[in-house]
């Protein structure tokens, strides 16, 4: 509902100041009896108001009042400075309660721990305009009120009424750049039967493709920027997407672009390739389709990730054009979802390849079938890590049949929801933002917290784990698919390493440590351009040899050969509205809201180098409303453990209150590698409840266990306590209702029976029913009233209740002298 | 509606009860102890920072009061770190500008101990204080947050001062401005000398729809998505109470005498169609240009707000007496409506939107008077030329109304007919968990789960997160 109004306002604003110029003369023509005098030029609108001629002193009067006003309340407008600032630590869940302000909002927003970049200066033009807050008012109709009086003698129909406005609409919209619209997104002009073909099934059934499809041919200067969510075939030429250039293959490509992210761009790829081989079953009309340089075949899309934006409304509407301006893109390809977009706007931002990462794609050692790759991308937050991190793996995809990727960055992963160090395996180019892809990875470990600050040293092992397990068992691939029509490598399997963004302290401390373990063959270092920011990272301390540095046991050993590329940082993206809150909570929601299939058939579990990825998505129900599994936990639990700090206080009492409503990780754990006894014995929660909790447990170690997925606890009986046959009392359980995506085969292989706990929370988004949701009140939950609702409060609180909020800190605080 | 808030205590009376706890009697230690206990809150989701302040503090209190023999410098440093942790915390929130204000003035401020920012500022910088004057700081702070958290979140005061501020009348404005309109009007010769008037009655109104936006404050309570907070939204963080404040603008201009002449003979509807006379477009266009300028989504909110006064009207007609049967202002009303999406038929979706906005409402409730039901589908079929969409929605009320018309009476197969979705409903959720992996399922027949696993009985019902049902 919301967007709507602000989509809406955005048009109106927009027509209004793109008619400023025609507006005018429309209305005087229309009531021809005002003349337009000679001292208001038609441009009027776009002179500042201070070269207008000045009114009569009585009229004017009222307008420096107002200005006055308005220039008062702009402090008040933009009062919350915890807004502007780069970057607040929410202490504590870091998820998407209103209180996170992080503005940062690329795809890759990292730990929340860097600080003090300074306000970027574009901020200020984004705040300054509030619609009851003009702010040229009221000067050009000064002097359309002094003239509007040559004509009045007819009463009714001659009144101009515009002559009465004190504020003209003319006026209006400075915060409309005029430059804005002018950048355009896709030149592709589609023109029906020559470049754009909208084939029959038997048609696409000629090309080795079921349904109907949609072909488009692109020539050399031409550039697509689409939005939307569609499968493509690359059929003839050489294409770059983002950056990367793919090859034909018969491979169905998904696509998701929403208006969250920066949209994909397709343009011609500067290889020559020999044509598509045309099948003599071929219909004609498509002959001249072959001639342009590029061919590709657009299928529809029907995955139900749209509705993903009913479950968390920040995202509503993302795969759609945005109402306003309404020229921004159409929907040539008759595709549902799919729609081109012609110009870039504020909403609309396209992928803008950079020189220096294409050219460290080029530079990239020419894969061999002797050695694999390991590259590892650093830099700060919000300079396009994992953006980046997605490109190289489409690159190398097109040399590598499948690509490992280790993702250190727990407070939005690529793959996964966030508190995770997981090792994926990607067999098909990823073209969309992290949630429109969640997986069960090959292997993980669950952090259970955004970001490392609280347990490096588990980071750190979580992440050896990891990298050992890809020696072991990825980076020589067992199985040799034997397939004549695919040259790709398919004995080795490079891998990719994106870094979290705490590039500072002790995070600079961890990424070299990273960077030891990892032993990368390549470095992408991004550097953020010198005024975005900081002095960052400050040059190591490496005379000490490490002396000093956190969790390096004084053994750092020099890079090895590595090849450093330096990259220069994506442009910020001005996708304002999107935080990495908001990232973080739709990427949480897409899991859960996500069914899995395995990435090859057959593949059940373990033993096999594949995993499960996403097939869909069914947002038919609020979490609240999906039947949960009904767990005994005395019986299918082994180990509860809880992580993070102050965490160790938690007593067995409480456990079943502590994880009401928690996300957990579900861990499974090689055998005897548990210290079960040590749950077992001392833990009175076990004895009293039946949840195996012992306060200071450890998490399972990650060279000996693997987080399959993670699941929320979304119910908790009190201890059961049962008689038997002969009377005596059986040992009292504790029965969960626990929500997981995991499919059930997983499940059972997997054996997950240790539960972890940390930091990670469920957004509020996910406790929600947006069932009840008319009138835009979400307050409903399934059949409750808003007030009674368990663990939510709605509203500010009562008045005069000091301290009731979480701790918000503020880094850009500055004292005085300083600027 | 913004977003509510995750609490760690599934009501107040759970904080209710920790609070006695602490503070029921000082010397009850065991007490204390289950408080702490229970604030292991702090590892469900981050406690407030009042509640994270008490318990750290009550930590060492307990912790001093069991004269356990150790360093005194450990219990000196307990003490401390609480105490600054407690002032920092309370003083950073109010840190708003891009310059450090002084701590003292923001405790003053808070009505926070002014001695205890001291303390905060010796422990931090200089010699740590002795325990004498730590143990006094520490009861202080226990004594402050019961009255400053704890109090005014348990006991709130009664809601009647917050009651939202009588808005002065905006009629008389209103009519005020009709009549130096129709003086212009009628007498184009006044025009300049009453110019000024007129733009002094604008900016009025304007004035009062920017009153009753900050009384829009309190008498919604807290309004705004978080969503909509976003800077990309055009309107910043204004759009509910805007809105709001528009639509009791609205409510005021449907009143008879403002838009909607009081005699009845002067509600007629101009020939080419249901619209407004000319003369009451003359009188009204300017005011309504004006707001429309001011607030760009000024027609949407008078479109929506008229279509419920009407709809209203025309239902709820027969049941309450209170609203006399009055056609021709129901008429009017609609006239008023199509003249606003006409005079702005350049906004996109406009039109479009009171059309669904309109066919939504009477599809929960039609008009019970055919008179009713003949104006709004005049209204309706007005709206819609060139809406082929949603020309068969349209089409369907008319079609579902007259059907129902005819038989309103239930028939016993008509509960069979419902019985039968129910039970279809009902089998529905039941499906999906094995849907979200048929293709594996299938080859196997029954999910195998975990031991221990299984599924939720059928009788399991939806609940909020945090309930076991």
């Amino acid at each position: 509902m919301i967007s709507a109004v602000a989509a809406r306002k955005a048009a109106l604003a927009a027509q209004q100041a793109a008619s400023t110029s025609q507006v005018p003369a429309d209305r005087d023509a229309s009531t021809s009896t005002v003349e337009q005098p000679p001292s208001k030029p038609p441009s009027s609108v776009s002179k500042p108001p201070s070269t207008k001629r000045k009114p009569s002193t009585q009229k004017s009067r009222p307008e420096p009042k107002k200005l006055r006003k308005s220039k008062k309340r702009l402090p008040n407008d933009s009062m919350d400075v915890f807004r502007e600032q780069t970057d607040v630590i929410d202490l504590g869940s870091g998820d998407s309660d209103e209180d996170v302000m992080d503005i940062g909002m690329s795809e890759d927003s990292d730990a929340d721990f860097d600080s003090e970049q300074n306000i970027p200066s574009n901020r200020q033009s984004k705040r300054a305009w509030s619609p009851s807050m003009p702010l040229k008012d009221g000067s050009n109709s000064d002097s359309s009120l002094d003239d509007d009086d040559i004509n009045g003698s007819e009463p009714f129909a001659g009144l101009d009424v515009t002559t009465l406005l004190p504020t003209s609409r003319n006026t209006r919209g400075p915060h409309i750049p005029q430059n804005e619209g002018v950048l355009s997104a896709s030149t592709f002009e589609p023109s029906i039967d020559e470049n754009l073909f909208f084939l029959t099934e038997e048609e696409t059934q000629t090309l080795g493709y079921t349904g109907t499809s949609t072909l488009v041919g692109l020539n050399f200067h031409d550039t697509l920027c689409l939005l939307g969510t569609c499968t493509f075939v690359l059929v003839q030429g050489s294409l770059e997407v983002n950056g990367v250039c793919i090859r034909p293959s018969s491979q169905r490509h998904q696509m998701f672009a929403p208006r969250s992210s920066a949209l994909p761009f397709f343009k011609c790829g500067s290889e020559k390739l020999p044509p598509f081989p045309l099948p003599a079953s071929i219909s004609p009309r498509l002959q001249e389709l072959f001639g342009h340089r590029v061919v590709i075949m657009f299928q529809s899309l029907q995955t139900g990730v749209e509705s993903l934006g009913k479950a968390c409304r920040t995202f509503e509407n993302v795969f759609e054009l945005p109402r306003w301006p309404n020229d921004c893109g159409q929907k040539p390809f008759k595709i549902p979802g799919l729609s081109m977009v012609s110009k870039q706007t504020k909403d609309l931002q396209p992928f803008s390849p950079l020189a220096s990462w294409s050219k460290a794609l080029h530079d990239l050692a020419p894969s061999t079938s002797t050695h694999t790759g390991v590259y590892l991308i650093k830099g700060p937050k919000n300079t396009g890590k994992s953006t980046f991190s997605r490109n190289i793996v489409n690159h190398l995809l097109t040399q590598y049949r499948q690509v490992a990727y280790l993702e250190c960055d727990i407070g939005q992963s690529e793959f996964t929801p966030g508190g995770m160090v997981a090792l994926n395996i990607v067999s098909s180019p990823i073209f969309g933002p992290p949630f429109t892809h969640p997986t069960v990875p090959f292997s993980s470990h669950y952090v259970g917290h955004t970001t490392p600050r609280s347990s490096p040293s588990y980071y750190l092992d979580c992440i050896l784990a990891c990298i050992q397990k890809y020696r072991s068992e990825i980076q020589v691939c067992p199985d040799d698919m034997d397939d004549e029509m695919d040259s790709r490598i398919s004995e080795f399997i490079p891998l990719v390493v994106n870094t979290m963004g705490w590039t500072k302290g002790l995070g600079a401390d961890l990424t070299q440590k990273i960077q030891a373990m990892v032993e990368p063959t390549d470095i992408f270092d991004i550097q953020p351009t010198s005024h975005h920011a900081t002095p960052h990272a400050l040059p190591p301390v490496i005379g000490h040899q490490g002396q000093y540095t956190a969790y390096q046991n004084g053994s750092l050993i020099p890079d090895q050969g590595a090849r450093t590329h330096i990259l220069e940082q994506a442009p910020p993206t001005s996708l304002a509205g999107f935080t990495s809150a908001d990232h973080r909570a739709i990427s949480m929601l897409s899991y859960f809201f996500a069914t899995f299939k395995p990435t090859k058939p057959g593949f059940t579990g373990t033993g096999d180098v594949g995993q499960w990825e996403v097939s869909g998505w069914d947002v038919s129900r609020p979490l609240c409303a999906i039947p949960p599994y009904s767990i005994d936990c005395s019986v299918a639990f082994d180990k509860v453990v809880l992580t993070g700090a102050g965490t160790e206080d938690v007593v067995a009492s409480e456990i079943g209150r502590v994880l009401n409503g928690a996300i957990v990780g579900l861990v499974s754990c090689e055998a005897g590698a548990l210290d079960i006894d040590d749950g077992l014995s001392d833990g009175q929660g076990n004895l009293s409840s039946g949840i195996p909790y012992s306060q200071q447990a450890l998490p399972p170690l990650p060279q000996a266990s693997n987080c399959i997925g993670i699941a929320l606890v979304r119910g908790v009986s009190d201890p059961i306590v049962t008689e038997n046959m002969t009377g005596t009392r059986a040992q009292p359980t504790t029965n969960l209702h626990l929500l997981t995506p995991l499919p059930p085969p997983l499940l059972s292989q997997a054996n997950a029976r240790i539960l972890v706990k940390g930091e990670l929370e469920l957004p509020v988004w996910g406790m929600l029913d947006f069932r009840h949701d008319r009138d835009g009140d979400l307050g409903y939950v399934a059949g409750v009233e808003r007030d009674k609702v368990p663990y939510l409060q709605w509203g500010k609180g009562p008045e005069g209740v000091i301290g009731g909020d979480k701790k918000r800190i503020r880094r850009n605080l500055m004292r005085k002298g300083q600027s | 509606m913004r977003l509510p808030r995750r609490v760690p205590w599934s009501s107040l009376s759970e904080l209710d009860d920790i609070c006695s706890c602490i503070y029921a009697d000082q010397d009850d230690i065991a007490a204390k102890k289950q408080a702490i206990n229970r604030a292991t809150w702090k590892a469900i989701t981050p406690l407030p920072h009042a509640l994270d302040s008490i318990l750290s503090l009550l930590v060492i209190l307990v912790q001093d009061s069991e004269q356990i023999p150790g360093y005194n410098l450990a219990l000196r440093q307990s003490y401390a770190i609480a105490i600054i942790r407690l002032v920092n915390g309370l003083v950073d929130p109010l840190q708003l500008g891009a310059y450090a204000r002084s701590i003292a003035s923001i405790a003053q401020q808070l009505n926070l101990p002014p001695w205890l920012v001291e303390l905060r500022h010796a422990a931090t910088h200089e010699e740590l204080p002795s325990l004498d004057v730590l143990r006094e700081a520490a009861r202080q702070s226990m004594a402050w947050l019961l009255d400053n958290y704890f109090m005014p979140l348990l006991n709130p005061l009664p809601v009647a001062p917050q009651e939202a501020p009588k808005m002065r009348p905006l009629l008389p404005v209103l009519k005020t401005y009709k009549q130096t309109m129709r003086l212009i009007t009628r007498d184009a010769s006044l025009k300049n000398q009453y110019k000024p008037k007129i733009l002094s009655l604008l900016k009025d109104s304007e004035r009062w729809i920017s009153e009753c936006r900050v009384t829009a404050n309190i008498s919604m309570g807290e309004l705004g998505w978080t969503a909509a907070q976003r800077s990309d939204s055009l309107t910043s963080d204004s759009d509910g109470k805007e809105t709001w404040a528009l639509e009791q603008f609205c409510d005021v201009l449907a009143e008879r005498g403002a838009l909607i002449p009081l005699a009845k003979k002067k509600r007629v509807t101009s020939k080419e169609g249901l619209l407004p006379s000319q003369a009451s477009i003359i009188l009204w266009e300017p005011l309504l240009q004006h707001i429309h300028n001011i607030h760009l989504d000024f027609p949407f909110t008078l479109c929506h707000r008229f279509s419920r006064i009407l709809i209203q009207h025309l239902c709820l007609k027969t049941e309450s007496n209170t609203h006399t049967s009055d056609p021709s202002y129901d008429e009017y009303l609609a006239s008023w409506i199509i003249w606003v999406t006409q005079t702005w038929e350049q906004i996109p979706d406009l039109r479009k939107e009171v059309l669904v906005y309109l066919i939504q409402q009477l599809g929960t409730e039609m008009p019970s008077s055919s008179a009713g039901r003949a104006l709004v589908f005049r209204l309706l079929d007005t709206l819609a030329v060139d809406v082929d969409d949603l020309q068969p929605a349209i089409n369907f009320l008319r079609t579902a109304h007259s059907s129902a018309g005819s038989s309103t009476k239930w028939h016993s197969e008509d509960l069979n007919v419902m019985l039968q979705r129910m039970d279809s409903i009902q089998v529905a959720p039941e499906l999906s968990p094995e849907s979200m992996s048929q293709e594996t399922n299938n080859c196997e027949g029954t999910v195998v789960l975990p031991t221990g696993w299984s599924k939720t009985s059928r009788t399991w019902a939806p609940c909020p997160i945090g309930v076991h049902a």
